[in-house]
């Protein structure tokens, strides 16, 4: 059995349905990517599964169980996310809100013990946020805020990390770093990751699966290789590409004509 | 500039202490230091001096004591709920109510007991719970209270039940001095019945604030954040809303609308020890106290032996301050 399960499932905002019946399956030790053009549902997506959305048909299960059924804590002890240009206008430093990952596993006036601290720390080094720790959250760079919310996703040590656009913002560097640190969740952690991805090529790179979004439903679900096709970025994007191996690391890729 | 948390509740102690005993010093009877010593120590039996400190200062400063930490401890809740610094106590148009409440009872020249209570600050309570019940009703849609909407009912209904306590001060315009000293609210008929009264509101609202200290910092995300990290964010809504609003409408009834201070304690306490609730709840509380403490020995020396009323003093304070706020904010 799959970790996460979406099966058919319609919702939207303001009964306007976005998502179409869309079915999907996430496991353990898989990095799960998603792609499509803007306004296909990516984003809807997610916030499906991170329980935002109400259903108006289908189900999403996490662990056999139905989302709703979970409380708002217990959902967040298992799944964390990472959303989209998240603004934080009030000054708590960068360690304040990585330990906020925490939040759902403490009582409530429960302190941050030991092993929370631990924790945070590692958190922050494995997503190089430490040398901002003492910092406040407003004074430093989209690129850094959006490690720093990844840290925090960290924190909540969650069996499936839900990110929409994780390396939006990121530099060529940190964007390799975050790539390499997704890939080691899944394969040494057994985290399920589902991640929205622009680039191809990155989302080509680190993805053992990909799922094609067209208008609110599913084009194409399958490995890289299957679901990059011509054809198929034709049908969805309307733009001509050809795929390629590289000659340097064997990685497929994706160049526009 | 942020300070150490231990140096600013320090101070704050250091200082809150200092006004008690300038505010028990001070009065239009002059009372000797030694005296009070005396009587406060309940050694000087049953002289005039002593009905003045134990049945007059006294009581005033707990309860603008109890008020000021009350109002202090909303307007914290409330700024990060509306995740909005400048938000205040009275947003949700419980300084209106609680006006349209008092106005009402002076013009009818009610003053006998009702239930054995005084109707006074009975109705301002009842008052400010309506227009606060009113406003929520208006913004609360399929279970969910949007904070937009909370904002701009708040307004409507204030603007509302305002016009409607202007209308009755002129139609009973022989009491329109009592009416608007009591809007603009002051301790000036503090008594120890007032103080039991607020008490157990301030004492049981403060201590369920103190227990969401930690879902406070979690809400200051945004609403989609906070859920993801594990908050019933609308449950949450719903609990800190009611809780400041019995808070602050038990501290109007007894006080009448002093403003300012809801407003800028809890802003300038985040300026100085940064947002963490857990902290900023003991400087918004210790601030809220010795501000209002402050104030009411200036309303009441200013212009000894007549009173000013308390919330024209914060406002002549607080004003300034919140101006100099907004320039810091618009650099």
């Amino acid at each position: 059995m799959s970790l996460l399960e979406v099966k058919g499932i319609v919702c939207g905002y303001g009964g306007k349905p976005v998502l179409n019946g869309l079915s999907l399956t996430a496991d353990r030790g898989l990095l799960t990517g998603v792609i499509g053009p803007n306004g296909s549902g990516k984003s809807t997506l997610i916030k499906a599964v991170s329980g935002l959305l109400s259903l108006s048909s289908g189900e999403i299960c996490l662990g056999g169980r139905r989302l709703c059924n979970y409380t708002p804590r217990a959902l967040a002890c298992c799944l964390a996310v990472l959303a989209q240009d998240i603004h934080i206008e009030f000054e708590f430093t960068v360690r304040e809100i990585v330990a906020m990952g925490r939040h759902p596993f403490l009582g409530r006036v429960q302190r941050e013990g030991l092993s929370d601290k631990e924790i945070t720390e590692r958190a922050m080094v494995e997503t190089d946020t430490l040398h901002l720790a003492d910092r406040s959250v407003t004074t430093i760079s989209g690129g850094e805020r959006q490690r720093v919310l990844l840290a925090r996703a960290l924190a909540q040590q969650a069996e499936l990390l839900l990110l929409d656009e994780p390396t939006s913002h990121l530099d060529i560097r940190h964007q390799v770093g975050t790539a390499r640190l997704l890939r080691h969740l899944a394969a040494e952690k057994a985290i399920a990751v589902l991640g929205v991805f622009h680039d191809l090529n990155l989302a080509a790179r680190i993805c053992d699966r990909l799922l094609l979004l067209c208008d609110g439903h599913v084009l194409a679900w399958g490995t890289p290789e299957e679901v990059l096709t011509p054809d198929n970025i034709y049908r969805t994007f309307g733009i001509q590409i050809v795929v390629e191996r590289s000659r340097h690391s064997g990685a497929l890729l994706v160049e526009m004509l | 500039m942020r300070f150490s948390y231990r140096t600013f509740i320090f101070i704050l102690l250091i200082a809150l202490a200092a006004a008690i005993v300038m505010a028990v010093l001070l009065g239009a009877v002059r009372i000797s230091p030694s005296d009070i010593l005396h009587i406060l120590s309940g050694r000087a039996g049953n002289s005039g001096n002593a009905a003045i400190v134990w049945g007059l200062r006294m009581p005033r400063i707990v309860l603008a004591l109890l008020v000021g930490a009350s109002l202090g401890a909303a307007g914290m809740v409330l700024q990060a709920v509306f995740r909005n610094p400048l938000a205040d106590p009275y947003i949700v148009g419980i300084s209106s109510g609680a006006s349209l409440g008092a106005a009402l009872i002076l013009v009818l020249g009610l003053s006998g007991p009702v239930l054995g209570l005084d109707p006074l600050p009975l109705a301002a309570f009842i008052g400010a719970l309506g227009a606060a019940w009113t406003v929520y009703m208006l913004s609360c849609k399929d279970g969910r209270i949007s904070i937009y909407t909370l904002l701009l009912a708040g307004v409507a209904v204030s603007a509302l039940i305002s016009a409607l306590t202007s209308f009755i001060m002129i139609m009973g315009r022989r009491d329109l001095q009592a009416i608007f000293f009591w809007i603009m609210g002051g301790f000036y008929s503090a008594n120890w019945k007032q103080v039991l009264l607020i008490a157990p509101y301030a004492v049981a609202g403060i201590v369920l604030i103190w227990s969401y200290c930690r879902d406070l910092n979690v809400m200051l995300m945004g609403d989609e954040e906070a859920q993801h990290l594990g908050l019933d964010v609308e449950k949450t809504k719903r609990i800190l809303l009611a809780v400041t609003s019995l808070l602050t409408a038990a501290a109007v009834s007894v006080s009448g609308i002093i403003g300012f201070v809801g407003l800028i304690v809890p802003h300038a306490a985040r300026l100085l020890i940064g947002p963490d609730h857990r902290r900023l709840l003991w400087g918004s509380l210790l601030l809220g106290a010795l501000v209002m403490i402050i104030s009411d020995i200036l309303a009441r020396t200013l212009l000894a032996p007549s009173e000013v009323p308390v919330g024209l003093i914060t406002a002549m304070l607080g004003a300034p301050f919140f101006i100099y706020l907004l320039y810091r904010r618009g650099r």
